[in-house]
């Protein structure tokens, strides 16, 4: 139990290092992006109708003109009071922007992924368990075909076929549930290719094993042995990789966002970015440096639990 | 069917995420307009087109299809023997949204927050507003003949007291329009429903302003028939639009104009001559009509002629002349050099054009226009970046030359354009360095004017002296390209942009 709290304060530790880390680095690259910030904030609000004054405003409020130590002062203590601040662009809060743009994330990012896995890892299991059949040669293609094909070339063929030609979805938009399909098949299928195909890896790996091999021996079924003995260890490189892509997916998908006018993440923070729009640009750093980390605690809990090898090798006794 | 089972399906999937809206009623049909530009506040400074094109709000002022100017919040304006006084009486019986009556304080009120914010109205030599009875009476320190026309500015929405949230910013729009908002979602969507003004309830109820940035995602959601009415298409779009049965394209040209501003402050560029080879060197034509793919668009003077009052037909034409162009350049001294570009004192013709990325017709035509340059010797670089690139050039003094869209219609008169862009030593989007001492006694002259006789003799010379002097060269016009669903009749389109005019559309069947 001592151990635990002490990994798991260690772990804490690591986290608040790492958005440390992030927020410093964040306001250092902020710093350092070229142009003027001013001229960049009175383009992203007025448009061509960017003046002198609406510049000028601009810098004023975007505290430009003051010294950088007096910025980060200014920021840090904001943070410390647990508040982002508002927008330059929408004057907003920040956590007004974030929140509903980090829901639409997390759940077009989430269904994505469970929607890959119940695609991709009872494929690759499929294939996996007959190598060198019809089925692994068949996903075999479609894997290589899907992984190869970029995510903005697959959602506009989606958009064309079902949006289009048969009229069955809409292409971009909100407002029903059926303009979420079509982004979230699209991102579905860009991640269960590479799975099935790690899925399939696996599984020739964990039933071509001892473990395995010597159940079988021992007198039970293929399956009853593979169950028994492969599953925990073709897990492992699963769920590895389909907790990486829920990493990923939180930073936002910024081309499919902007393919079916999805209001996420990526999105906001491109515009965040292109608009100079600092305090917007550094609490999405500041989030997504806070989620990676819970995600990484969450993969390696599971893990752990997967493989007691892990648990072994982590804490040594 | 198969539609409606599948929205059942995945409407039951997604509903416990709360991501689906609940569903339309059978007889309220939504017109959705489609269009790039997101609510990205609520700032009428910001995005005050919105919630004027939307038929949400309406300035004190408006402008019709025809450009001819009528009272909205207003019913309209006298002006007092003394050309200073101007009075505007608020329209009998206008109510707010919420139901509150529109006083002379609200209109003060839009008035003073947009001049706050240094736009347009900012030009505006106000001696003081006040109110007499339900009438706003504006005085001027000297006189301003077009203020009618800069009360069209959409920073000065009027909006409802209510509007202001605590902080006393604008933190809803409850404005008097034909439609009220029902519901924003956040910067993508805004929902209006016809609000009931007295009379007759316009033919479309209720509609929902869809902000797509994306050009091709406008496109496809025409395609798809996801869209009623979308704005801005991109021209390679229009032609497979057309093609299809859900949508009709309607294209007119409007007053912006794609220019290139130069800063005349260079040594290259200080030389008319060189100015004008340029502008022979351009084939207008051939970028409208394979670029834009609408040959109207090619600009043979600055303003088009949709600006009746403002386009000059006495101007030659803008057109390729190479030729003449390699004549006034050997004029000016340049020769063949190396590498086929002209050289002169060892200088080759040289220099950086920005272009804007964000309008994605300018990189092609830039490129379009590099090579015709090429043929003339003169070797014009390309940089294309964000909508920032030209202003942050002029700000620090390394602005060569630019490919922007400029709009001449802010307000009804382009007047307004032309004071910041031709008068004024130090311009953000316009040309740079160009001095010229009678443009700037012309323009004065014509805002104190009111004499209609007076004001087209020096509208006629303001547009002879732009067109010679060449401080920008205008390359194209708009064309404002609107697809319409065969869902509804054909739309009526505002060349000043001011309006979507949803309350006079109406459904095909």
């Amino acid at each position: 139990m001592g151990q635990l709290i002490g990994a798991l304060a260690a772990r804490l530790a690591q986290l608040v290092a790492m958005l440390l880390a992030v927020v410093l680095l964040c306001f250092a690259a902020m710093q350092a992006l070229p142009g003027d910030k001013a001229v960049q904030l009175a383009v992203a609000r007025h448009g061509e109708r960017a003046g002198e004054d609406g510049i000028a405003r601009a810098s004023r409020d975007g505290g430009f003109d003051r010294p950088v130590a007096a910025q980060f002062a200014d920021w840090a203590g904001q943070v410390l009071r647990l508040d982002l601040g508002h927008s330059l662009v929408s004057r907003r809060p920040v956590v007004d922007e974030l929140w509903p743009r980090l829901r639409v994330t997390l759940i077009a990012g989430g269904l994505s992924v469970l929607l890959g896995v119940l695609v991709g890892v009872p494929l690759g299991a499929w294939a996996g368990l007959r190598p060198g059949g019809v089925v692994d040669g068949a996903v075999a293609v479609a894997a290589a075909l899907f992984s190869a094909v970029p995510a903005f070339l697959l959602g506009l063929l989606l958009v064309m076929l079902f949006a289009i030609r048969l009229g069955w979805l809409p292409a971009a938009g909100g407002g029903t549930a059926l303009h979420w399909v079509l982004p979230i098949c699209t991102l579905a299928v860009g991640f269960a290719a590479p799975l099935a195909r790690v899925t399939r890896q696996a599984v020739v790996e964990a039933w071509g094993a001892f473990p395995v091999t010597f159940g079988r021996l021992k007198g039970l079924s293929p399956v009853r042995a593979g169950l028994r003995h492969g599953v925990r260890n073709a897990a492992i490189p699963v769920v590895m990789l389909t907790g990486l892509r829920f990493a990923a997916v939180i930073e936002g998908f910024a081309v499919i966002e902007t393919l079916f006018n999805l209001p996420g993440l990526g999105d906001l923070l491109v515009r965040a970015l292109v608009s100079r729009d600092i305090p917007t640009v550094q609490a999405a750093a500041l989030l997504f440096g806070l989620l990676y980390g819970v995600v990484g605690l969450v993969l390696d809990a599971a893990c752990a639990a997967i493989d007691p090898r892990r648990r072994l090798r982590v804490h040594p006794a | 069917m198969f539609r409606r089972s599948f929205t059942f399906l995945v409407g039951a999937a997604l509903a416990g995420a709360g991501l689906t809206a609940a569903p339309a009623s059978a007889d309220e049909r939504v017109l959705n307009v489609v269009a790039p530009w997101q609510v990205t506040s609520l700032d009428p400074a910001d995005t005050g087109y919105i919630a004027a094109r939307m038929g949400i709000a309406e300035t004190i002022i408006g402008v019709e299809p025809d450009g001819k100017l009528v009272g909205l919040v207003a019913s309209g304006w006298t002006l007092d023997d003394d050309r200073l006084t101007w009075r505007f009486p608020v329209r009998a019986g206008l109510r707010f949204h919420d139901g509150t009556p529109v006083t002379p304080a609200d209109m003060i009120a839009a008035i003073e927050r947009a001049r706050a914010s240094g736009e347009t109205l900012a030009a505006v030599p106000i001696a003081s507003i006040s109110a007499e009875g339900s009438t706003m009476v504006l005085k001027t320190t000297t006189p301003f003949a077009p203020l009618p026309a800069f009360l069209t500015d959409y920073a000065a929405i009027v909006l409802a007291p209510s509007a202001r949230g605590a902080d006393g910013k604008i933190a809803a729009w409850i404005g008097t329009g034909p439609y009220r908002v029902t519901a924003i979602d956040g910067d993508r969507s805004v929902d209006v429903a016809a609000f009931d003004r007295g009379g007759a309830m316009p033919a479309v109820r209720r509609a929902r302003y869809h902000a797509v940035p994306q050009g091709e995602t406008r496109a496809s959601m025409v395609e798809a028939g996801d869209a009623d009415v979308a704005y801005t298409l991109l021209p390679a779009a229009v032609p497979r639009i057309n093609a299809g049965s859900r949508a009709k394209v309607q294209s007119i040209t409007i007053p912006r104009a794609r220019v290139m501003p130069l800063n005349v402050g260079l040594p290259i560029f200080a030389d008319l001559r060189v100015r004008q080879a340029i502008n022979l060197g351009i084939d207008r034509a051939g970028i409208a009509a394979a670029v834009l793919r609408h040959p109207p668009s090619a600009a043979t003077q600055l303003l088009p002629p949709i600006l009746a009052d403002w386009h000059n037909p006495a101007l030659p034409p803008y057109a390729r002349d190479v030729a003449r162009a390699r004549t006034l350049l050997a004029e000016a001294g340049w020769k063949p050099g190396e590498g086929g570009v002209l050289h002169k004192d060892g200088a080759p013709l040289r220099f950086t054009i920005l272009v804007l990325a964000n309008r994605p017709e300018l990189p092609p035509m830039a490129a379009a226009m590099q090579a015709q340059l090429r043929e003339l010797g003169i070797d014009m670089q390309i940089r294309t970046g964000p909508g920032s690139i030209v202003p942050q050039a002029q700000r620090d003094g390394t602005f060569q030359a630019g490919l922007v869209g400029r709009t001449y219609v802010n307000v009804p008169d382009p007047i307004a354009t032309i004071l910041p862009d031709f008068t004024r030593d130090k311009t953000v989007w316009a040309q740079s360095g160009w001095i010229n001492a009678e443009i700037r006694a012309l323009v004065p002259e014509y805002i104190a004017s009111f004499d209609d006789a007076r004001r087209a003799a020096l509208r006629k010379r303001i547009t002879e002296i732009l067109h010679a002097e060449l401080p920008v060269i205008p390359v194209s016009w708009f064309e404002h390209t609107v697809a319409v669903s065969t869902r509804v009749k054909p739309v009526p389109i505002d060349p000043y942009e001011q309006r979507y005019l949803i309350d006079r559309m109406a459904w095909a069947n």
